[in-house]
C-alpha cells in the first residue's frame, strides 16, 4: 500500500492532463461525428512519451530507488499503476457513453459501444507494453531517442491510414468479430505480462538510473 | 570546566583541550570526582570533530588526569603526588607573587629581597 | 566497526573511470569525502547508493550488500541536486516519502521544516538551490537516520546556513550510533567537523585518514631551489616549485630536514594544500 502511494503520488499528476484530454477528445470528436481512435492512440502514444521524458529529466528513478523500495516493487506498482490508469480511463467513456445514449439511442447500440471503447482500452495497452520498456532502456531525452520516438510513431500512424481510408478500421475490425477480439485480447494481456517481465529485467539490471 | 580554543594558533586542537583542562585541575578549578561533559557534548560545545576531543580525553586518562567508566561518563581523577605537588608550586607563586608586589610597594630591590630569601634559607 | 564497506570497486562511464576504490567509513563519526570536482565523488555516493552499479568489486552497508533495499530505511540521502519533478510541493512529497519510513517522525519533520524556513504548499521550481538542498536534508533526517549520506550539501549555500548546518551535524553526532559521510570540495567545512578523511583524485583513492594521524603525519615545507635539490624531489608527495623556490608535501617526520636547513619552513597543511599538492601531476598521462 505503502508503495502504491508512492507511484500514485509520483505519477498521477503527470497523468491527469492527458486522462482529461483522452475524456475530452472522446466526445468531443464523437459529437462532431468523426471516429476518434486513431487521435486518441496519438494522445496516448505521446503521453506515454512525455511522462517518460519528464521523470528522466528530473532523475526520479535515481531519487526513488533511493529510498527503501525494491527495483522490482517500483516496477511492478508502476505497470499496476498503468493497468488501473487504462481501466479509469475506459470505465469513463464507457459511462459517459452510455449516459448519451439515454438521450440519443439512435446512433450506436450499448453493445456497439461497449465493444469500441474495449478495443480502444486494449489498443492503448498494446501501445503501453511496447513503449514503457523501451523508455526503461532508452534515455527519452537524448536527441537520437526522439528521433527514432517519431518515425516509430509516423511508421504506426501511415500504416493504420493507410490500412483503412476510411478511418474506423481497427476498432470494427476487432469489435464486430467475437473470436478476434478475443484473440486480441490474449495477445495484449500476453504482451502486456512479457512487457512488465522485460522492464523488470531492465531496471534490475540497470547500470546507471 | 571552559575552555577557549584558538584557531589560528600552531598548537593542535587536541593539544589546547588537553593544556587547558590540566590547568584547571592543577589550579583546582576541576575537583576530584567532578564530572566532564562527555566527549560528544564537547566537540559540539567547542565545533570541533569528535575525534579531536575523544584524543584529548583518552591521553588525560593515559596520564591519569581522569577516569572514565563506561555508562557513567568521565571525572576528574584523585589527586597523584605530581599532581599535587605542581598545585602546590602554583599556590607557592601565588603567595610569591603577592610579597614580591609588597616588597616593592615599601621600595625593596630585587636583590635585597634575595638576600632575605636566603636568610630565611639559612 | 565499519557502516560502510567498498571494496576492490571499479566502474567505467564514458570517459571517466573509477580504478580499484577501497575505503570504509566507521560508525560514529564523520568521514569527508574531498576530491576536486570531476574526480568521481558524485559517482561513488551513487554507487554506495546503488543508483549506479559498479562493474566490479563490492559494496556493503551495515554489514549486508548495499543491493538489499531495507538498508536504505537506516539511510538518509542528499544528493548534489534535488530529484524531483519541479511542480511538487513538500507537502506533496510528504504524502508519498514519510509511508516508506518505517522511523518517520513528523514531529521531527515540522521541527526541521520551521527550522530550515521552508514553504509547505509552494512548487520546488521557485525555491533557491539553497531552499532545494534544506528540501532534500529536510527529507533526509526526518526519520532520523543512522547514516547520512551527502554530496555537497554546502554547495549553493550562503556562508550563515552552511555553519549552521555544520551546527546541526554536530548535534546530530552527540548520539555515538550516527555516521556521517559527506562530499565537499570546500574543506574549510571539514577542518574543524571531521573525524576522518578519503581523499578521491582522478577515480582512486589517494588517502584515507583520521584527522589527527593528518595533522601528525604531513608537512608543509618550504625552502629554496637548493634546498630542494639537496633533499631531492622524491622526498615529496607533491611538489609545486616556482622561480622563488618550492612548496612540498612531506609524510613523516620532518625534524632531521629542519635541522640542517634553517631557512626552510615547516608548516601544518590544510586540507586545501593537500588537495593541491597530492593532485595527479598534469603531463604524467
Amino acid at each position: 500500500m505503502k508503495y502504491f502511494q508512492l507511484v500514485i503520488g509520483l505519477y498521477w499528476k503527470a497523468y491527469i492532463p492527458f486522462f482529461l484530454l483522452n475524456i475530452l477528445l472522446f466526445f468531443v470528436l464523437h459529437y462532431l461525428n468523426i471516429s476518434p481512435y486513431v487521435l486518441l492512440l496519438f494522445v496516448n502514444l505521446l503521453m506515454f512519451y512525455s511522462v517518460a521524458e519528464r521523470q528522466e529529466r528530473f532523475h526520479i528513478q535515481r531519487f526513488v530507488l533511493s529510498l527503501p523500495i525494491s527495483r522490482l516493487a517500483y516496477v511492478l506498482l508502476y505497470y499496476v499503476f498503468i493497468l488501473l490508469y487504462i481501466t479509469l480511463v475506459g470505465l469513463l467513456m464507457w459511462g459517459g457513453y452510455e449516459l448519451l445514449h439515454i438521450f440519443s439511442s439512435d446512433r450506436f447500440t450499448l453493445q456497439e459501444i461497449g465493444s469500441h471503447v474495449f478495443v480502444y482500452v486494449l489498443f492503448i495497452v498494446m501501445l503501453a507494453s511496447i513503449f514503457i520498456p523501451l523508455f526503461f532502456r532508452f534515455k527519452p531525452e537524448t536527441i537520437e531517442a526522439r528521433i527514432a520516438f517519431f518515425v516509430s510513431q509516423l511508421v504506426l500512424f501511415t500504416t493504420f491510414i493507410l490500412a483503412n481510408p476510411g478511418g474506423d478500421f481497427p476498432v470494427d475490425y476487432f469489435a464486430q468479430n467475437q473470436e478476434k477480439l478475443i484473440g486480441f485480447s490474449i495477445s495484449c494481456f500476453v504482451a502486456f505480462v512479457v512487457s512488465f517481465v522485460c522492464s523488470r529485467q531492465l531496471v534490475e539490471k540497470k547500470v546507471v538510473l | 570546566m571552559h575552555i577557549l580554543l584558538s584557531n589560528t594558533s600552531k598548537e593542535p586542537l587536541f593539544q589546547q583541550i588537553k593544556e587547558q583542562i590540566k590547568k584547571q585541575i592543577y589550579q583546582g578549578e576541576l575537583k576530584e570526582g567532578e564530572a566532564l561533559p562527555s566527549i560528544r557534548l564537547l566537540a559540539k560545545q567547542l565545533q570541533v570533530s569528535v575525534i579531536t576531543t575523544k584524543r584529548a580525553y583518552e591521553d588525560l586518562e593515559k596520564e591519569r588526569f581522569l577516569v572514565s567508566s563506561v555508562g557513567k561518563g568521565t571525572f576528574v581523577a584523585g589527586q597523584q603526588p605530581h599532581v599535587l605537588k605542581e598545585r602546590q608550586i602554583r599556590e607557592l607563586e601565588n603567595d610569591l607573587e603577592q610579597i614580591v608586589e609588597r616588597a616593592q610597594q615599601i621600595g625593596l630591590t630585587k636583590q635585597a629581597m634575595i638576600e632575605r630569601i636566603h636568610l630565611f634559607f639559612d | 566497526m565499519d557502516v560502510i564497506e567498498v571494496r576492490n570497486v571499479s566502474n567505467r562511464l564514458g570517459q571517466f573511470r573509477i580504478e580499484d576504490l577501497n575505503f570504509s567509513i566507521p560508525k560514529g563519526y564523520v568521514t569527508g569525502f574531498i576530491g576536486q570536482n570531476g574526480s568521481g565523488k558524485t559517482t561513488t555516493i551513487q554507487m554506495i547508493m546503488d543508483v549506479i552499479r559498479p562493474k566490479q568489486g563490492e559494496i556493503e552497508v551495515f554489514g549486508s550488500s548495499n543491493t538489499n533495499p531495507e538498508m536504505k530505511q537506516r539511510i538518509g540521502f542528499v544528493y548534489d541536486e534535488l530529484y524531483m519533478y519541479d511542480n511538487f510541493t513538500i507537502s506533496h512529497m510528504h504524502k508519498f516519502i514519510a509511508p516508506l519510513y518505517e522511523s518517520w517522525d513528523d514531529s521531527l519533520f515540522e521541527r526541521y521544516r520551521r527550522a530550515f524556513e521552508l514553504p509547505m504548499k509552494q512548487k520546488l521550481k521557485t525555491f533557491s538551490k539553497g531552499m532545494k538542498m534544506k528540501t532534500s536534508l529536510l527529507f533526509a533526517l526526518a526519520h532520523d537516520p543512522e547514516l547520512l549520506i551527502m554530496d555537497e550539501p554546502t554547495a549553493g549555500l550562503d556562508p550563515v546556513f552552511r555553519r549552521e548546518l555544520m551546527d546541526l551535524l554536530q548535534e546530530l553526532m552527540l548520539d555515538s550510533q550516527r555516521t556521517i559521510f559527506f562530499s565537499t570540495h570546500i574543506t574549510n567545512d571539514l577542518d574543524r567537523l571531521a573525524d576522518y578523511i578519503v581523499f578521491i583524485d582522478n577515480g582512486r583513492i589517494k588517502l584515507q585518514k583520521s584527522m589527527a594521524e593528518i595533522e601528525e603525519e604531513f608537512h608543509l615545507i618550504k625552502g629554496t631551489k637548493e634546498q630542494l635539490t639537496a633533499i631531492g624531489r622524491d622526498a615529496f608527495l607533491g611538489l609545486r616549485e616556482t622561480g622563488q623556490g618550492f612548496t612540498g608535501l612531506f609524510q613523516g617526520d620532518s625534524t632531521p630536514l629542519a635541522s640542517g636547513n634553517q631557512e626552510m619552513v615547516v608548516e601544518k597543511p590544510s586540507l586545501e594544500d593537500m588537495m593541491y599538492l597530492m593532485k595527479g601531476k598534469k603531463g604524467a598521462w
